[in-house]
């Protein structure tokens, strides 16, 4: 049973968690499709492998910010073909993480506007 | 290749938890990407994607266990995968590009390797073929081969206990027999002697396969009036009749009789390959070849079992069964089956016989000279750090992370590994291909020959020893920036001087376990073949001749042919003395009854080897006659059976009496009167145990085969033109076969002791090369590195010889420490070799010797070359050095 924790529990979020549940904010998926549309949100630059993906989307899963939805084929979570939903915890989180990323790139933008003489 | 069989290695290491939760998952995807992947660029970017899912299987292993462990990974601080990924790769190109830019160093390293790793792959194509290679029949690992032994010694079963296993033993499904036969082929080109089996019916059923052309025999086969029928060999059947299948339903004349051919057997099939020691040409029914031996339970015609295991039972379980029928064959038969046992083996243990044992030691031995390529390499390999001791203090100061510079060298080392690999599997065919005359003689006949198992023995040991080689040097990668201090300083001089040490003195003490084990080997074949085995073989031709039972059915045919040719090949030049026996000693074969003196009880008969002779056999022999006479023109048919006696009989039944004169019962004889005794003759080899042995004259038992000794000269194979030429003056429809001669008899039981002689000495001679590479590599370096000292003291007033001979000794030092380690480690190992060799102590303090003595010397000579540079070093040169 994942634990209740406030979104700022889990950030800074690693570059990787992002791009995973930001993928997910438009619906579940799963596996291949998962990884296709991590590739396009990243502009082509990364695809996971096999083992990173299922070892994230694991630890995702306990961590609360994930669910995983019954698979049509047997109903047993985990086999291939598991869509994984993003959770309202998770929304949560991505959109802390969005709010940091905001405040820093303004933060940094700012110092660059006043150093360039 | 099985679909993803890398990778469902490596998921079967990860937390259990993982696995089931998303293993499939894992898979799924992986599968899917290749697939994505084969679309987009063919079967290459499958593989590469493949590839990429296995690494990244691999790389996320330990954070897999990590996450089980319950630690909080932080997912924040985890660095990314896929650009450690990105980070192997360039790595990887650099530490290429570092190789291949200091060539005499990676050759050295690769070559070192890779003759060590080739002769190690070269030893396991051997063992793979001989000993690991399932024999090439459907359940071959049910075959097992059955016979009896009497009291301890292997001899072969009789029909009527035969019939007893196929009708009480329920741990075979098939239970078959056979025997040996030779027969006389005329009537189809040159008349020959072919060998073959006598089997019965189910025999090649048993075996599991379908026959090429035609059948095999039905159930009438083992019958006593079974139908003379035959079944050919593939080999004979391509060889003497092309391969015509026209030949099914004709008739071969074999020993003058009529036989139909109804069948060929598969391809390759030259049944038993090694069980019984020759190959056959062609099988009859067993049923019509026994005579009185069908109800005779005393009698052991050279009868073998072979059964098929059920499905359900294992030898042991089976064993127990022949265990519990072998005492109840002795309790109802108490008069012939004392002290008989049923003894079964595997049909493929078998067939590799004593080989196994020496392809043991072969790969002992080369997996010494494998431990010291490899130390010599990672010596090779720490060496290079020290020297880029400076470079690798700039990258640390730069920011490079230590694990970053260990991976760096273990990677190199991989691919000095891989270099190797593809240096061994060349020299390893190159090898096996050279060895080819050594190797001939070995069940299973090896070949050189690459396939994929090899060359992935090849691949993953290359792997293995390069990253073993990596490991000392990686360790040692310096943690702090040492620039400024650099080499020079006096603490990581004595650590390098000491780890360099060891290795050196591990390399020395590991050949010289080597060298000692091939002496003591050498010198054992040497014992062995200077054994005496009651028979003087030296220009002794043999060969055999076999007369068909049509048209010699009356003995006096047979007596008198024989004799003829004896008298032939008397008159031929250069033959002093000609004879014949119906067993040659050490064929590995003999005919044993059960001789007792007369009024002996029941027990009174011992096992005997039993033979008839031509007059003139040991003569020709050179059999020392001890008492009493040889076979004269008197004993012949009608007048007493008479026997000659060797002197372990004579011992055995009449202590220091004098035999002659007395009479022993045996071998359908009911009373047989001892005329001579003869010197024992070890008959099945000088290191093998014999029994008692008897000879009768052939006068009066005249068998229509047999051997022919002829001592000559010289060159006993020179006789035989000639001899074939009367041979067939005599009867063209008689051939000539097997010729040879004793000494290649005798050649062919020290096969064993030769091969492991010869072999261990190879791969002493190796180590002891490379250790030799080892220790010189150590001089040179140091002298290298001590230019600056050596010009000091040579300034200071130090005379060149005293500073070599300082200088020497200090860095001879490990090496001849290993010397002593490594004859101290050989007297232990030596007891292991106890089995191999004969007439020379496991502790043969002249081979001890001979060994250590001899390696001292070669690395004082080895070790004298770099240092004889000293003397040429310019001190002001030196001290001005950096």
């Amino acid at each position: 049973m994942p634990r209740r924790r406030s979104p700022e529990d889990h950030i800074p979020l690693h570059p990787r968690v992002l791009l995973l549940l930001s993928a997910l904010l438009e619906g579940p998926l799963h596996g291949a499709a998962l990884v296709d549309r991590v590739e396009a949100l990243s502009g082509g630059r990364l695809r996971l492998g096999p083992a990173t993906l299922y070892r994230t989307l694991d630890r995702l899963v306990r961590d609360g910010l994930l669910r995983e939805l019954e698979s049509e084929a047997d109903g047993t979570p985990g086999r291939p073909g598991t869509p994984y939903r993003i959770s309202i915890e998770g929304r949560e989180a991505v959109a802390a993480e969005l709010a940091r990323l905001d405040a820093l790139g303004r933060a940094v933008a700012s110092a660059l506007s006043r150093g360039g003489e | 290749m099985q679909d993803l069989v890398v990778h469902r290695a490596l998921l079967r290491l990860y937390p259990r938890s993982f696995r089931e939760r998303r293993g499939g998952a894992v898979l799924e995807l992986a599968r899917a990407e290749a697939h994505r992947a084969r679309g987009a660029g063919g079967v290459a970017a499958s593989l590469v994607a493949r590839t990429r899912s296995a690494l990244d299987l691999l790389v996320n292993l330990p954070l897999a266990w990590r996450d089980a462990a319950g630690e909080h990974t932080h997912l924040r601080n985890v660095p990314m995968n896929d650009r450690t990924l990105e980070a192997l790769a360039l790595d990887t190109r650099l530490a290429l590009r570092r190789l291949l830019r200091a060539p005499g160093f990676t050759a050295a390293a690769v070559l070192t390797l890779g003759i060590a790793l080739g002769a190690a792959t070269a030893v396991f194509g051997l063992v793979d073929q001989v000993m690991l290679r399932p024999l090439p029949y459907p359940h071959a690992d049910r075959l097992v081969a059955l016979w009896e032994s009497e009291d301890g010694r292997d001899i072969s079963v009789s029909w009527p206990n035969f019939e007893d296993w196929t009708a009480r033993l329920n741990s075979f499904d098939q239970l078959a027999a056979y025997s040996r036969t030779t027969l006389t082929l005329t009537g189809a080109g040159d008349a020959a002697r072919l060998r073959g089996l006598g089997v019965t019916a189910n025999l090649l059923g048993t075996v599991g396969l379908e026959p090429h052309v035609g059948r095999w025999f039905g159930p009438a086969a083992d019958r006593a009036d079974g139908p003379a029928e035959v079944v050919l060999t593939h080999a004979l059947w391509t060889e003497r009749f092309g391969g015509d299948r026209a030949v099914l339903g004709r008739s071969l004349m074999l020993d003058g009789e009529p036989y139909q051919i109804v069948g060929v057997a598969p391809p390759g099939f030259r049944f038993p390959d090694g069980i019984v020691l020759i190959s056959s040409d062609f099988f009859v029914p067993l049923g019509p070849l026994l005579g009185d031996e069908r109800t005779d339970r005393n009698s052991h015609p050279g009868l073998y079992g072979l059964g098929r295991l059920r499905l359900e039972t294992d030898l042991d379980m089976a064993r127990a069964e022949l265990d519990a029928l072998s005492s109840a064959l002795e309790a109802e038969h108490p008069d012939v089956n004392t002290g008989y046992r049923i003894r079964s083996e595997g049909a493929l243990d078998v067939v590799v016989g004593d080989t196994g044992s020496t392809l043991l030691l072969v790969t002992i031995a080369v997996g010494l000279v494998l431990l010291v390529a490899a130390a010599n390499v990672s010596g090779l390999f720490l060496a290079r750090g020290w020297a880029r001791e400076a470079d690798t203090g700039v990258q640390l100061a730069l920011g490079a992370g230590r694990t970053r510079l260990a991976r760096q060298v273990i990677i190199e080392s991989l691919l000095v590994g891989l270099g190797a690999a593809v240096a061994g599997v060349g020299t390893s065919w190159f090898a096996l291909y050279a060895a080819a005359p050594i190797l001939e003689g070995l069940p299973r006949a090896p070949a050189p020959h690459l396939d994929l198992r090899i060359a992935g023995f090849a691949l993953v040991g290359a792997l293995t020893v390069g990253v073993l080689v990596g490991v000392l040097p990686a360790l040692r990668t310096p943690r702090g920036h040492a620039l400024g201090v650099g080499d020079r300083s006096v603490a990581s001089g004595r650590r390098e001087g000491r780890l360099r040490d060891l290795l050196v003195a591990a390399e020395v003490a590991l050949a010289v376990v080597l060298v000692v084990g091939a002496t003591l080997l050498t010198r054992s074949l040497r014992a062995v073949e200077g054994l005496d085995a009651g028979i003087r073989t030296s220009d002794v031709l043999t060969f055999n001749v076999g007369l068909p039972e049509v048209p010699y059915d009356e003995p006096e045919l047979a007596i008198s042919f024989f004799g003829r040719l004896t008298a032939e090949m008397s008159s031929l030049p250069g033959v002093r003395a000609v004879g014949g026996v119906s067993v040659l000693p050490l064929s590995g074969s003999g005919s044993q009854s059960g001789i007792a003196p007369i009024g002996g009880g029941p027990d009174a008969g011992i096992p005997t080897d039993v033979a008839v002779v031509l007059p003139g056999y040991f003569e020709a022999m050179e059999i020392e006659l001890m008492r009493g006479r040889l076979f004269d023109d008197n004993d012949r048919a009608g007048a007493g059976p008479v026997a000659v006696v060797d002197e372990r009989l004579a011992r055995t039944f009449f202590g220091d009496d004098d035999p002659v004169g007395q009479s022993v019962q045996g071998w359908g004889f009911d009373a047989i009167e001892i005329v001579g005794v003869v010197r024992h003759v070890k008959h099945y080899g000088v290191l093998q145990t014999s029994r008692e042995q008897l000879y009768v004259p052939h006068a009066q038992r005249p068998f229509r085969r047999m051997h022919l000794v002829a001592r000559t000269d010289s060159d006993p194979l020179g006789l035989v033109p000639a001899t074939r030429e009367r041979l067939s003056g005599l009867d063209p429809n008689v051939p000539l076969s097997s010729p040879s001669t004793m000494d290649e008899r005798v050649a062919r039981t020290l096969r064993g002791p030769r091969t492991a002689a010869i072999l261990g000495s190879t791969m002493a001679a190796l180590g002891a090369l490379l250790s030799l590479v080892g220790v010189h590599a150590l001089v040179a370096y140091a002298v290298s590195r001590r230019t600056r000292e050596i010009g000091l003291r040579m300034a200071l007033g130090a005379s060149g010889g005293s500073v070599r001979s300082s200088m020497l000794l200090r860095t001879l030092r490990p090496a001849l420490a290993g010397v002593a380690a490594g004859l101290a480690a050989a007297a232990v190992a030596s007891r292991g070799l106890q089995a191999w060799i004969h007439g020379v102590s496991a502790l043969d303090p002249a081979s001890f010797l001979v060994a250590g003595g001899g390696l001292v010397v070669v690395i004082l000579v080895a070790g004298a070359i770099p240092a004889s540079r000293i003397t040429r070093v310019d001190p002001v040169q030196a001290l001005r050095s950096d």
